[in-house]
């Protein structure tokens, strides 16, 4: 059964990490396309720099890997780590600040 | 996936469990049990084999996965995609470790509701901006990611 069990944690790794690289490649080669992922329509219904979604990109990357940290040290407890609610609090704002932004159509 | 494919997944079968049914020691039952999470585990990782390959021969197309509507790479379905592939991995990898499943907490459920809270809200607000503005959108991305 050793061998049943290894077997099995070789390919969930082989698929999920050859979905994460597949997604990742598309990505840096241009096949999923990030061009004006920082741009925002402004008032005047033009396109430009948006820092609503500046931030909102920093703070999920760091909010994505903090956790993804906590996941592996935590991982021999065998369950998922919370997240502190002032991290969730800091997370739902700047989710919060760039919907605002993108209601009111300003590029804030 | 051709009949070919089929066949050729139905050979390795039947090879696989006459290989532990000769060569693997140990009771029938056993056995049994072996070739049946064998073949189980051949079956999903072949799928998701299959997927893969579509997916990168382009049968399966990502292009659009992050695109607006008017254009340009859409930020809310990005940071869904990264916390559904953050949660995915800590989830496979503690699974992995322990080899039982964890327990969620409500606040990391509360963190992926807050992010795809995010996306749903930004579609609607799009939706709105579109309707407002009298101008039907540019593109139909219903069928973006499939």
């Amino acid at each position: 059964m050793a061998g049943l069990l290894a077997f099995a944690r070789l390919g969930m790794y082989g698929l999920l990490g050859g979905l994460a690289a597949v997604v990742a490649f598309k990505i840096l080669t241009g096949g999923i396309s990030l061009a004006g992922l920082l741009d925002g329509r402004g008032p005047d219904g033009r396109h430009g720099f948006s820092p609503a979604r500046l931030q909102m990109l920093v703070l999920s990357g760091f909010v994505a890997i903090q956790y993804l940290v906590a996941a592996m040290q935590s991982a021999p407890a065998g369950r998922l780590p919370k997240p502190s609610p002032t991290l969730l609090a800091i997370f739902g704002g700047s989710q919060a600040v760039y919907l605002a932004g993108k209601a009111r159509g300003l590029r804030i | 996936m051709t009949k070919w494919h089929s066949v050729i997944g139905l050979g390795v079968l039947v090879i696989l469990a006459l290989v532990i049914a000769v060569y693997v020691p140990g009771e029938p039952l056993q056995k049994l049990q072996m070739t049946a999470g064998y073949a189980a585990l051949i079956l999903v990782f072949g799928y998701g084999v299959a997927v893969l390959a579509a997916i990168v021969g382009g049968t399966i197309k990502l292009d659009d996965l992050l695109e607006e509507v008017d254009g340009g790479a859409s930020m809310s379905r990005f940071q869904l995609l990264i916390f559904i592939f953050v949660i995915g991995f800590s989830f496979i990898f503690i699974v992995l470790q322990t080899n039982k499943f964890p327990s969620i907490p409500v606040e990391v459920l509360t963190l992926l509701g807050i992010s795809a809270s995010t996306y749903a809200v930004s579609k609607g607000i799009q939706a709105g901006m579109g309707s407002s503005s009298g101008e039907p959108p540019k593109k139909d991305d219903s069928n973006a990611g499939k």
